[in-house]
């Protein structure tokens, strides 16, 4: 029972509100997308600045924590909010295997190297080529939009790289100005 | 990444906690947080009857933490979290909450009572509480956890935690539910 009051001290420590480990399936997700909504709507922010936390959640759980097809049924990423002294953060965490590893790898070097100018004439260009976008653009516009949301507050990294499979965080700053 | 985010990580693993909230309880938070266990449960396909016991636990345990607040003058130390974990047989529900020492010995007598009884005399207990009606001070938790006991139909697990207070501890209670009913 200890480990109660050892998260909540963790929590408390950073500001953490709200931890959610899951497959994010859809049914689920709109829950998370409830929960997250009444965390931040009593909190008196700009609602430009809402909008911009709400849209970086529904892109993590939409796009980077549910892409895990093949096991469906495990809860291999997490969803983590905390308040900061300067806004929100969003920190999203899942498990990959290889191959999407060195995907997301290749887009998040290329990505943090990009200005704000350059990544939304990527948007465009990725959106006005394609109808059906595939799996990896998706993702690709999903890292593109949390980047161009936050102003470049992305940080990742990749960790405990085991066999085929590693684990993923990415920490998104949502400022409050 | 900061230590506290691999910790929780770490934790929730360990425990098979899915979902963790720490912060102000109010009804919009409790009203999501019922609303993503009611979606969880239906996506595991578990039985109604089941479904409806963890949905009335789980309403008893956010309502005892909304009971147990601190006063406005007392200075906020810790938070009250409510811990969702499951496990591949059961469901455990976990709230933490900071309590007033002055009523722990309370709450522990009556955990432990409802601990020391079996189904029949929990019945009893029950029906003997409601005839009573009397509402306790910290507002009827004594009747809760006799309606935990009674539909988990397992045994309330607590502890009281030190603080940083001298007015308060931190209570936590654990329930567990069966997915499946024998």
């Amino acid at each position: 029972m200890e480990y109660t009051y050892t998260l909540q001290k963790l929590m408390a420590e950073s500001n953490y509100l709200l931890a959610i480990r899951d497959n994010f399936e859809s049914l689920l997700s709109k829950s998370v997308f409830s929960i997250v909504e009444s965390q931040i709507s009593n909190d008196n922010l700009d609602v430009n600045i809402k909008n911009r936390i709400f849209s970086v959640v529904v892109e993590c759980v939409q796009n980077i924590c549910s892409n895990d097809k093949a096991h469906s049924t495990s809860k291999n990423s997490i969803l983590l909010l905390n308040k900061v002294d300067v806004g929100h953060n969003i920190v999203v965490g899942t498990k990959l295997n290889n191959e999407r590893k060195n995907r997301l790898e290749q887009i998040l070097t290329e990505i943090s190297s990009s200005s704000t100018e350059d990544l939304k004439n990527k948007r465009k260009s990725i959106i006005s080529t394609r109808t059906n976008l595939e799996e990896s653009q998706k993702e690709n516009l999903a890292l593109i939009d949390m980047f161009i949301r936050s102003a470049g507050k992305v940080k990742y990294h990749f960790q405990g790289e085991d066999g085929n499979d590693c684990f993923l965080i990415i920490e998104i700053e949502i400022s409050n100005n | 990444m900061d230590t506290s985010l691999k910790q929780i990580h770490s934790i929730m693993n360990d425990e098979n906690a899915v979902l963790i909230y720490s912060g102000e309880f109010n009804q919009d938070i409790v009203k999501s947080m019922l609303s993503y266990t009611e979606g969880k449960l239906e996506s595991s396909g578990i039985d109604d009857l089941v479904r409806k016991k963890i949905f009335n636990v789980m309403v008893e345990q956010l309502q005892n933490i909304t009971k147990h607040q601190y006063t406005a003058e007392e200075k906020q130390v810790v938070q009250p979290c409510f811990i969702l974990i499951e496990q591949e047989n059961f469901y455990n529900l976990v709230t933490g909450n900071p309590i007033h020492i002055d009523t722990i010995q309370m709450v522990k007598d009556r955990i432990d009572q409802v601990n020391g009884l079996n189904a029949e005399e929990l019945k009893a207990l029950y029906k003997q509480a409601r005839l009573n009606s009397r509402i306790s001070e910290v507002g009827g938790a004594g009747l809760g956890f006799i309606d935990v006991a009674r539909k988990t139909e397992n045994k309330l697990e607590y502890a009281f935690f030190d603080i940083e207070s001298a007015n308060y501890k931190y209570f936590t209670l654990k329930t567990q539910i069966n997915k499946i009913i024998e």
